[in-house]
């Protein structure tokens, strides 16, 4: 084995500037601790520990999740990668050994080290690496790897000064997969809501989730951010939750709906919003719940909002909600082809859907209609 | 001039319509497959670049047609990335145990999913 120095972190604290270097880089530790997202974390870390250490490269791999990730220092930024069926914390492993030793351990030559290394470690020509374990108190949660492609020398006081940012990280780190682990269990109860409405009706099963994916597909082409998508992801699959709150006799009547009737369905946007405002993450959301069939004219409802004063994201979830009612069977008519709702949505141009929105979408239209097998009108 | 060709495995007929525009707008060739068994024999007429597999399919999931392709000579080179609506960690470790080179979760940003492509062609 060819692990060189581990080292006892109260030994080796600097003194004089380098505390203030320090200090300064705890500081810059909070925007580690505030992130919610690990690759920016990570890269946070990457930009933050590179006045103490030489960083080629940064990848994080928890215990008790598949996936390592890899940033990769390309000038100012980082590359990041996905590696799959990492094994980098397999028994016997560099970082199965950092773990257990409990503190930085550095490898100095990575060649003539006994261990088996990631592809990624002779494509990049990296040639030593400081295996960080990451620890929340008693828990080991996983390790920060940092690759050099020279065999520069690491300090005592860069290790040091790893280990008290590693503690941080694992905070960061830990933080987040809480906060993700809790999203994830709510969203499964809400997608669980969704799927239950459907259950009930067999016309609309997998609209919510076509729809969903659909929506970010377009939204995607508008350059969002990656919140915004999430809020659509959300909004988009919990659309149409209001129609919990609507008789079944109307929702599935075969034949066309009276007037009153009619106004009963036209509630469902704001039975959802009303559903969902309980719930502290889905409150961004919302304007795509209660907004989703307002019309771009202002003949919409439930409020009449027209052109930008509808949320964007409502006015994506609207052109795809429509293509997918559209193109499916419903109890009161055959689906239509997508070549004919296409065309509907080309004549709603302005009227019911936002041009430009509405455009981008039909971009789309070739691919689709090529492949569609749907029952013609 | 073509990027290279993908081959979507995928019995949902919008996930295939979904991403035939994607790939296609970054010029890659698409060509589709609706469960397992019709994957494996697409993968060896079609001999594409990579695989989007998804999981839950009739005649054949996508954990058995992943190890099939994985083991036989003339696809085990092929690069596999698993598209999925399963994504707990449990069905991520059974993908990696199937031999898939990626993993992504439905409903996916096609922007993300070419990235992704893009880097497994790279190598």
């Amino acid at each position: 084995m060819q692990i060189t120095e581990q080292h006892q972190l109260e030994q080796s604290l600097p003194a004089g500037q380098a505390r203030t270097d320090v200090a300064d880089l705890l500081d810059k530790s909070k925007n580690i601790l505030e992130s919610l997202d690990i690759r920016a974390t990570l890269e946070q870390l990457g930009h933050a520990l590179t006045s103490f250490v030489r960083v080629d490269a940064i990848s994080l791999k928890l215990n008790g999740i598949t996936e390592e990730l890899l940033l990769v220092r390309q000038n100012d930024s980082f590359k990041h990668e996905t590696i799959f069926g990492s094994k980098i914390m397999s028994a016997a492993s560099f970082g199965r050994v950092a773990l257990e030793a409990g503190v930085p351990t550095l490898i100095e030559d990575i060649a003539t080290a006994d261990f088996t290394f990631p592809a990624y470690v002779s494509r990049e020509g990296f040639k030593s690496l400081v295996a960080v374990p990451l620890r929340n108190g008693k828990r080991e949660m996983g390790i920060i790897t940092i690759y050099l492609r020279e065999a520069a020398p690491v300090s005592a006081e860069a290790l040091a000064i790893v280990s008290i940012v590693a503690s941080v990280t694992a905070a960061a780190v830990e933080h987040s997969q809480m906060v993700r682990r809790m999203e994830a269990n709510y969203f499964s109860t809400v997608e669980a809501l969704a799927a239950a409405i459907e259950a009930k009706d067999p016309y609309t099963r997998g609209h919510s989730k076509r729809v969903t994916q659909f929506a970010i597909v377009l939204a995607e082409r508008f350059g969002v951010s990656d919140a915004e998508l999430r809020t659509l992801q959300y909004g988009a699959t919990l659309h149409d939750v209001g129609k919990i709150g609507i008789d079944e006799k109307i929702l599935n009547k075969p034949d066309k709906l009276t007037a009153e009737e009619f106004e009963v369905i036209k509630q469902h946007p704001v039975i959802g919003e009303h559903i969902i405002e309980r719930v502290d993450f889905l409150q961004s959301a919302r304007p795509v719940v209660r907004s989703h069939h307002e019309r771009f004219d202002g003949t919409g409802y439930p409020d009449g909002l027209r052109d930008e004063e509808i949320p964007f994201l409502a006015r994506v979830c609207c052109v795809v909600d429509f293509y997918d009612a559209l193109t499916s069977d419903r109890p009161y008519r055959m689906a239509f082809s997508a070549d004919t709702t296409i065309q509907y949505i080309r004549e709603g141009i302005g009227s019911i859907f936002d041009p430009v929105i509405a455009s981008e979408f039909l971009e789309m239209s070739p691919a689709l209609s090529a492949m569609s097998q749907v029952a013609k009108v | 001039m073509s990027r290279g060709k993908v081959l979507v495995v995928d019995d949902e007929e919008y996930i295939q319509h979904i991403l035939n525009f994607s790939f296609g707008a970054e010029g890659y060739d698409v060509v589709t497959a609706g469960d397992g068994e019709e994957g494996i024999r697409k993968a060896k007429s079609e001999k594409p670049d990579i695989i989007v597999l998804d999981i839950m399919m009739p005649k054949m999931d996508g954990y058995e047609a992943c190890r099939r392709l994985k083991t036989d000579p003339h696809t085990k080179n092929i690069p596999v990335i698993l598209l999925t609506a399963k994504g707990r960690e449990v069905d991520r470790k059974l993908g990696s145990q199937a031999g898939a080179d990626d993993y992504m979760v439905k409903p996916f940003s096609p922007g993300r999913l070419i990235e992704r492509v893009e880097g497994m062609m790279k190598r």
